[in-house]
């Protein structure tokens, strides 16, 4: 059994819906150290009594939660670790997991959009991300999808990711683009 | 290293020089590929070259070399798919480089790759087949949407127009006819404002003063003319309508009919790479896109390119002065029609989609009625129901917002060239240069010249959607069709039923190996159970088998021949598969238990029913045999479909014979019917069968456990228990979930009845 502490047993009510034989909970943050091994892979070690090589971090809800609820899953992609909040962290643990996870995730930002064009269903984007200019090609509009009524994920042909955190914030020029095509 | 394939793409000269700058002696560059990621997860140009001896990762925007990896120490090199971006790892030692990085669009290109540079560590010749998607089209130079190639905004049109017309071919007579029809339309329609001309001219003009007897018959006479020409081109209109939609009709009745044949015959390969949905939409939209541009558009655009000739001609013989006024405003309203009609097209398409969002949001809260109330959720579903109600006012209002501002400039355009012939010509009337009923004449001509010049940017929407319909359908009936025989391919009427697999390796996409070197003899009669978790390359080695796929590496033999050799038509013919989740065609009980054998007489069809243990529910029903099953067996529980699928395999007789999953969620005693059922299909035949649950093997010579595309254990039932390997974890975890295997004895008992029954 684990030691419960404060912060934990708030959880443990949360999860308390009357499910009974729960399957066994993951390790907290408390509990683990998270590093990086010489051979380039992460590894955890449990309350230095129990080690997992290579454990890789993933983002339990990339969407509406990206800087928090942080799984860690091993090598048969069973969860090992759940760390709802990274600065429950060490220091070196957070930063391992926030290297692994930016390099997991690719998600270019459009800061300006220099146009937009639609044709037969099919609509040309020309834009600057925070990753540098780039151009991409959508089909129909289910490859849009409006998170809020201002933020904006929209994925491409090819399954490139674009994120608008808010339109409104864009520039003039971009603003009118975004409303009169989508 | 001789043979190798070199895949070089075209490289910056800086590039060039750094790399020959640091080629050793001997080295030769055999890869050269482009990415689009930096690893610092930038949208910038890096390169990987792989030579002879080394990985390398160059920077050109830096003159050094930024990674090197020597060739000798890779132990494996692979692509980790992450999200958003994936990465080329090398294994060196215990530790995992990563080469480059890349997005999803260069994807297919290093999936290739990865393959080469496999093929070079393990010295083998390199044999790269990079075929590069092309990412954007050569003439626009815009990004392309699909693998396909071919570019939706500038499809090949006279081309295309040539291939369609190529249709019409058989129906010569009648597309001179139609020609024809459409030359004499437009002189009629020219024929009335000239009338109109000389009744002003020739009789009212002089009304009043002296009206003469000529007078009075000349106006009767015109009047009578003015009649008969409207009738003729009621008449020629009507005819001609007619004949373009029969035209329009035939030829994409035959277009489809080929575009059908076409996708039936085509391989796996190219249904995995395309939804359904897409393909549907070539038969129904893309069709129906080129029969309406066909059946209206090109007499539309016949009749009013010779109407606009001969109208021309017309006013330039009246009057070149107030003709050449006239042209000022064309410019404007080709250019003006077309600019707001594409602003008018955006708002419209943004009207539909939010309608068909209110559309769907109502459907499914209809749908979830009961749901919605459980869970006391009105409130919310009414708020969101008015947020897109909203939504929907906005895209009405800004369509008809678009329409008005299109018709109005139109209009605007429009009546300036009218103001432009009023004043210029009311002052030649004055100055007497010029007659009232020449006036008339005009002003009526230049609507029919307006009339069909705004409608330029429709046109070119209308021909272009035509033509993209047309090249997509083009595309599916140009495809070749699947794995075709070999020159001479060998016949085998009858199939005794050996297959063996040897080293055989396959994979559906490019550098995701799903079979590594499978190794199997099966001899003729012999049940194999196949076991192992999903993915583990079960449906793949029986895919192999139906032939829907061609393997990579290695052999596949039927009866001793290579399966490429076989004559396609006897191997299918003599493969039974029993699906889980059988399909069935709308239609009676017979006819489709009949479908694998059309000859087969009722007899044939109850005895196979009998033998699967289908006959006794069939009768039971109230149509009997005749009993109509609707969609994909709407109507028939799934022990039903199981035995009626059975029976469709029994009729069908195979040599070989592929139970995928052929049993499952049905109560126990239908389980034994159909276990039953079984055991009388399998009997004399080579069988494979797939089973997640492991006691329905029990009766397999052979179980043939897979793990990630490998044959890890092979051995009967008990055999494998006592290896305690894969096979044995495998049992347990299910006798834990499910306590099947402790009701295994019973089981036994039934088989053995089994086998009674059938003596």
């Amino acid at each position: 059994m684990k030691k419960a502490t404060k912060t934990e047993k708030v959880e443990i009510s949360e999860l308390d819906i009357g499910i009974e034989n729960a399957p066994t909970e993951p390790y907290l943050a408390h509990e683990i150290r998270v590093f990086r091994a010489p051979s380039n892979s992460v590894r955890m070690t449990v309350r230095n009594e129990r080690s997992y090589i290579r454990v890789r971090p993933v983002r339990a809800s990339p969407i509406a939660h990206p800087e928090t609820y942080v799984s860690l899953l091993d090598i048969k992609n069973e969860e090992v670790a759940f760390i709802k909040n990274l600065g429950d962290l060490d220091e070196t643990s957070r930063k391992v997991i926030e290297e692994e996870l930016t390099h997991r995730y690719l998600k270019a930002k459009i800061e300006c959009i220099y146009s937009i064009q639609m044709e037969y269903g099919i609509t040309y984007w020309d834009v600057m991300t925070d990753r540098g200019k780039r151009e991409f090609v959508i089909r129909g509009y289910d490859s849009i999808h409006w998170v809020t009524k201002t933020r904006l994920l929209i994925t491409d042909v090819d399954g490139n990711r674009f994120e608008i955190i808010d339109y409104t914030q864009l520039d003039p020029l971009s603003i009118n683009l975004i409303e009169t095509h989508i | 290293m001789l043979g190798n394939k070199i895949y070089k793409e075209k490289m910056p000269v800086i590039l060039k020089e750094s790399i020959e700058s640091v080629l050793r002696n001997g080295e030769t560059v055999i890869i050269a590929a482009e990415t689009d990621l930096s690893k610092d997860l930038k949208f910038e140009k890096r390169w990987l070259i792989v030579t002879s001896q080394r990985l390398i990762e160059f920077d050109p925007g830096k003159k050094n070399i930024s990674e090197v990896i020597e060739l000798v120490n890779v132990r494996k090199i692979f692509i980790e798919d992450l999200v958003g971006s994936a990465r080329l790892n090398a294994e060196i030692g215990n530790e995992i480089v990563e080469i480059v990085r890349f997005t999803p669009s260069l994807r297919s290109k290093f999936g290739n790759i990865v393959q080469g540079i496999d093929q070079l560590i393990k010295d083998k010749p390199v044999n790269l087949d990079v075929d590069i998607e092309k990412k954007r089209c050569d003439k626009c130079k815009r990004l392309l949407p699909d693998s396909s190639g071919f570019c939706p905004s500038c499809p090949d049109r006279l081309g295309m127009l040539r291939r369609i017309t190529g249709y019409m071919a058989p129906f010569k007579a009648r597309v001179i006819v139609m020609v024809s029809i459409s030359l004499l339309y437009s002189l009629a329609e020219l024929g009335p404002p000239y009338i109109m001309k000389n009744i002003i001219d020739g009789v009212l003009i002089n009304a009043g003063s002296d009206v003469s007897e000529d007078g009075t018959t000349l106006l009767y006479l015109l009047v009578a003319g003015f009649a008969v020409i409207r009738l003729i081109s009621y008449v020629l209109e009507i005819i001609g309508t007619r004949l373009s939609l029969w035209l329009g009709g035939r030829v994409t009745v035959s277009i489809r009919e080929e575009l059908y044949e076409n996708l039936s015959r085509l391989n796996m390969k190219f249904y995995n790479k395309r939804k359904v949905g897409s393909l549907i939409s070539r038969v129904s939209n893309d069709t129906e896109s080129m029969m309406s541009f066909l059946v209206d558009g090109v007499p539309y655009i016949l009749t009013n390119a010779l109407l606009l000739v001969g109208i021309l001609i017309l006013l330039f013989v009246t009057s070149w002065k107030l003709t050449l006024l006239v042209l000022i405003p064309i410019p404007l309203l080709i250019i003006g029609g077309w600019f707001f009609w594409y602003r008018l097209i955006r708002a419209y398409r943004n009207k539909y989609y939010r309608w068909s969002k209110l559309i769907g949001l109502t459907s499914e809260m209809l749908h979830a009625v009961r749901l919605i109330k459980t869970f006391v959720q009105e409130k919310r579903e009414m708020g969101r129901f008015n947020e897109n109600n909203e939504g929907v006012f906005k895209g009405d209002f800004n369509s008809e917002k678009e329409a008005a501002l299109f018709f109005g400039t139109i209009k605007v355009i429009t009546s300036s060239g009218l103001v432009l012939v009023w004043f210029y010509g009311g002052e030649a009337i004055i100055d007497e240069t010029f007659t009232l009923g020449s006036l008339m004449m005009f002003i009526s001509y230049l609507w029919m010249l307006y009339e069909p010049l705004q409608w330029f940017g429709e046109l070119n929407t209308w021909s272009s959607r035509a033509m993209s319909g047309a090249e997509k359908v083009f595309e599916v009936i140009d495809t070749p069709a699947e794995t075709e025989d070999q020159k001479n391919p060998v016949k085998i009427p009858r199939i005794k039923g050996q297959v063996e697999f040897e080293n055989a390796y396959f994979s559906y996409e490019i550098g995701t190996p799903v079979l590594h070197g499978i190794n199997l003899l099966v001899k003729p009669g012999e049940m194999i159970g196949l076991v192992g978790r999903s993915g583990s390359g079960k449906s793949t080695l029986v895919n192999l088998l139906c032939r829907f796929y061609d393997i990579d590496e290695g052999k596949l033999s039927i009866d001793g021949i290579p399966i490429k050799d076989v004559r396609l038509e006897d191997l299918r013919r003599q493969i039974g598969v029993v699906l889980q989740d059988s399909f069935f065609f709308s239609g009676s009980i017979e006819e489709n238990i009949r479908y694998s054998n059309p000859q087969a007489t009722l007899d044939q069809v109850m005895t196979a029913a009998r033998t699967a243990n289908a006959h006794d529910f069939i009768c039971s029903k109230p149509d009997g045999y005749d009993t109509r099953i609707g969609d994909n067996g709407k109507g028939l529980s799934g022990g039903e479909k199981q035995r009626l699928s059975i029976a469709r395999a029994i009729l069908h007789n195979p040599s070989i014979l592929i139970l995928d999953e052929a049993t499952s969620s049905v109560d126990t005693h239908t389980e034994k019917l159909i276990q039953e059922a079984i055991a009388n299909l399998v009997k004399g035949r080579t069988t494979f069968a797939i089973a997640h649950r492991l006691s329905t093997l029990r009766s397999a010579n052979r179980l043939v456990v897979l793990d990630e595309g490998n044959i890890v254990e092979t051995g009967s039932h008990n055999e494998l228990m006592d290896l305690k390997g894969h096979f044995y974890r495998m049992v347990e975890t299910q006798r834990k979930s499910t306590e099947i295997v402790a009701v295994s004895g019973k089981k036994n008992l039934s088989n053995n009845q089994v086998i009674e029954v059938n003596r």
